[in-house]
């Protein structure tokens, strides 16, 4: 466990109580994990500090989730970005696949399977 | 010569139902409506044109003008027949032989008496006989007698008039006339203005002109009401009819002759009837109408709906004796009518779920994000309850987040669920502002959030109340927060706010977006049923007006603050029932 501790992952959710939900499921399996409720504050983050995994909410005020996968791909196409959309809007899956995610997660979702893509993607 | 007798004037225009009729000395000849007589003579039909003036002036009259025209022009006649010395019988000899060829009958003279200036003269088979086939009772020829006088007014030298003494003609207009000439001082001028004197009124023919004039005025009269579609009926004071014109049966679908002699009490249901006496009561001023629409039913089923207007009638002392109306079966109309608020039922219900369809993103989105809370906080404890590792605070925080996530659904569904229903009949209610506004904003806040708007709502006041149906007014903001939405979705800057004022009375509720105003010309339009500036298929066009008639329903105000440095649209509503609504939708 104590080696995942390593990893920087940041989770980018503007609901509060899933953002919650969410980091703790990534600090209960021994990540070091950062949170911004935001695109624009995730962005920041992203700039200022080593971020190895970015788990990012597709639909936000503040920056949309399309903005901040392009703006990570433009600094540093190397990160994976796991992210989640609602199967409802016009931020589908596959423009998400598109802008260079890894993973898109339709809400609800399961979250060993969440926490199985975050962990093959850092460990491979 | 005399002629200037005649010839000589002072009057030279009379009126005739408006259209002068005139005639001067130097001109060819007299004319009606503009048209020069001459072609009266040319074409026997347009004879019937002069009928008004022999209406007007009576058969003396009119025979004395025509033949006054017909006399100009004598002179040269009567100095043709008189030239190289002939005499005067040999020479109206050639020159009635003359006119013959030319159809216009044969003239001759049977007896002469240059003492007393008297003549007697026969026509056989005038011209002017078959042109005034045309004009029934007719007895004269007033073309022929005038052109008689005037020749013989030359002849003997003196103002002479050519009368018709008898007259035998078949129905094709064939026969012979005979004519008396004898001296006349009576000039047409003086006859003229003998008619218009009031000495002359009491003239019999002119009596009977009149009355014959009156008669087609009212035989017109009477064709023009057939025409518009409408009948007319006179009653007395309580409301037995005695009159009404025929297409009244056919109107009112009622068997011939069932009408007249009839009360509306008798034709009207009880209610209806009640209606039309409340309606009449109202008739106080004389020349006022008053106007309802009625329901009938026959006995066989048949249902119309007519519409009655009503004036009062008065006596020649100026007492009501009655009234006097027209009716018109305005069944077709209020069938269409129906037809229309039906589809206008339909079409709202069309716009509301074009409304909701552009919700259903945001509301998914809405609802999933808390389901994937419920289901990772769940599947924690769940993990942590299998390893028997339960941390009692982990405990009480995870099920205080399930708690509260529960509740934002469930508030999502009920703020649905009131968006759904068709609140038109609800009873006004007390709504809680703060309540409808949280509500409403729970519906679309994801779809702001989608494309980046913020939404802002002013705090306010929590126990602020208002009567109205909060479905309804639910309705109105969200399709104003719609619209703001998707007024500013392009622009850099995004927002749109909510902010609710307490006025006393009344209450405040301004949307503001980031736009920058409304063009005056987009604005007239703008609650109009069916105008929209959005692309084809993504507006009904139907939500601002639809929200104006529900504000309107509640006694409201739907306006655009023009003054407003941004797009703002401002509903005010009344707080209590009784400040807007008079009377409540049977």
């Amino acid at each position: 466990m104590n080696d995942l501790k390593r990893f920087n992952i940041l989770v980018v959710e503007d609901d509060e109580f899933l953002r919650v939900a969410i980091v703790t499921l990534f600090e209960d399996a021994g990540f070091t994990v950062l949170e911004a409720s935001g695109g624009r504050d995730a962005f920041g983050i992203v700039a200022s500090s080593r971020i190895d995994l970015v788990v990012s909410d597709m639909q936000m005020p503040n920056g949309n989730g399309i903005e901040l996968l392009e703006s990570i791909r433009a600094k540093d196409p190397k990160i994976p970005i796991v992210v989640f959309v609602t199967g409802h809007s016009d931020v589908t899956e596959k423009a998400c696949l598109e802008k260079g995610a890894k993973k898109v997660f339709g809400k609800p979702f399961n979250d060993e399977e969440l926490l199985n893509c975050v962990i093959g993607s850092l460990v491979s | 010569m005399s002629n200037n007798a005649v010839r000589k004037k002072t009057l030279d225009s009379i009126v005739v139902n408006e259209a002068p009729v005139q005639w001067n000395e130097g001109g060819e000849g007299f004319s009606f409506y503009g048209v020069d007589s001459i072609l009266f003579w040319m074409k026997p039909s347009l004879v019937s044109i002069l009928q008004p003036l022999l209406e007007e002036l009576g058969e003396d009259l009119y025979s004395r003008l025509i033949a006054f025209e017909a006399s100009k022009g004598t002179v040269e006649d009567y100095n043709w027949m008189v030239s190289d010395g002939k005499k005067f019988e040999y020479g109206f000899q050639v020159w009635s032989r003359a006119v013959m060829a030319c159809g216009w009958g044969t003239f001759e003279i049977q007896a002469i008496d240059w003492n007393t200036k008297t003549a007697k003269v026969t026509i056989r088979n005038p011209w002017e006989l078959k042109i005034l086939a045309c004009q029934e009772n007719r007895n004269n020829i007033p073309f022929l007698v005038g052109k008689m006088s005037g020749v013989f007014t030359h002849a003997f030298g003196t103002n002479c008039r050519a009368e018709v003494s008898n007259i035998q003609k078949s129905p094709s207009g064939e026969g012979i006339v005979e004519l008396e000439v004898k001296p006349n001082l009576k000039t047409l001028e003086q006859a003229l203005v003998e008619l218009h004197s009031e000495t002359n009124s009491s003239d019999k023919s002119r009596l009977q002109a009149l009355n014959n004039a009156l008669r087609r005025n009212e035989r017109r009269l009477l064709d023009v009401i057939a025409t518009v579609g409408d009948f007319i009926w006179e009653s007395n004071s309580n409301m037995e009819i005695s009159f009404a014109t025929t297409p009244v049966y056919k109107i009112l679908q009622l068997p011939e002759g069932s009408v007249v002699g009839k009360t509306w009490k008798d034709l009207l249901p009880s209610f209806e009837y009640e209606r039309m006496t409340k309606m009449l009561k109202n008739l106080t001023v004389e020349d006022q109408f008053v106007e309802g629409e009625f329901f009938l039913e026959q006995t066989d089923g048949l249902k119309n709906w007519i519409l009655l207007r009503v004036k009062r009638l008065l006596d020649f002392s100026g007492n009501h004796a009655g009234y006097v109306g027209s009716g018109r079966n305005i069944t077709a109309r209020k069938k269409l009518e129906a037809q229309v608020v039906e589809q206008q039922k339909n079409a709202e219900y069309s716009a509301k779920m074009a409304t909701l369809g552009e919700m259903a993103g945001g509301v998914a989105h809405e609802i999933n994000t808390p389901l994937a809370t419920i289901q990772m906080v769940s599947q924690r404890l769940n993990r942590l309850g299998k390893k028997g590792e339960i941390d009692p605070k982990i405990l009480a925080d995870s099920t205080e987040i399930l708690l509260k996530t529960t509740d934002r659904i469930s508030k999502i569904v009920q703020g649905l669920r009131t968006f759904c229903r068709d609140g038109a009949g609800d009873a006004f209610e007390k709504v809680m502002v703060s309540n409808l506004v949280e509500d409403t904003v729970s519906l679309c806040s994801e779809r702001f959030k989608l494309h980046g708007i913020e939404l802002k709502v002013e705090v306010m006041q929590k126990d602020l109340c208002f009567e109205g149906r909060s479905t309804q007014i639910s309705q109105v903001l969200i399709n104003l927060l719609g619209n703001a939405h998707d007024a500013i979705i392009g622009f850099d800057e995004k927002w749109v706010s909510i902010s609710i004022k307490d006025l006393g009375q009344n209450i405040e509720f301004r949307v503001t977006d980031s736009g920058k105003g409304i063009p005056a010309s987009v604005r007239e339009k703008l609650f109009q049923p069916f105008f929209t500036t959005k692309e084809i298929g993504k507006g009904t066009g139907l939500g601002l007006s639809i929200s104006l008639g529900i504000i309107k329903d509640h006694g409201g105000l739907l306006t655009i603050d023009s003054e407003s440095a941004n797009t703002c649209f401002v509903i005010r509503l009344p707080k209590q029932l009784s400040a807007r609504m008079p009377e409540k939708k049977a």
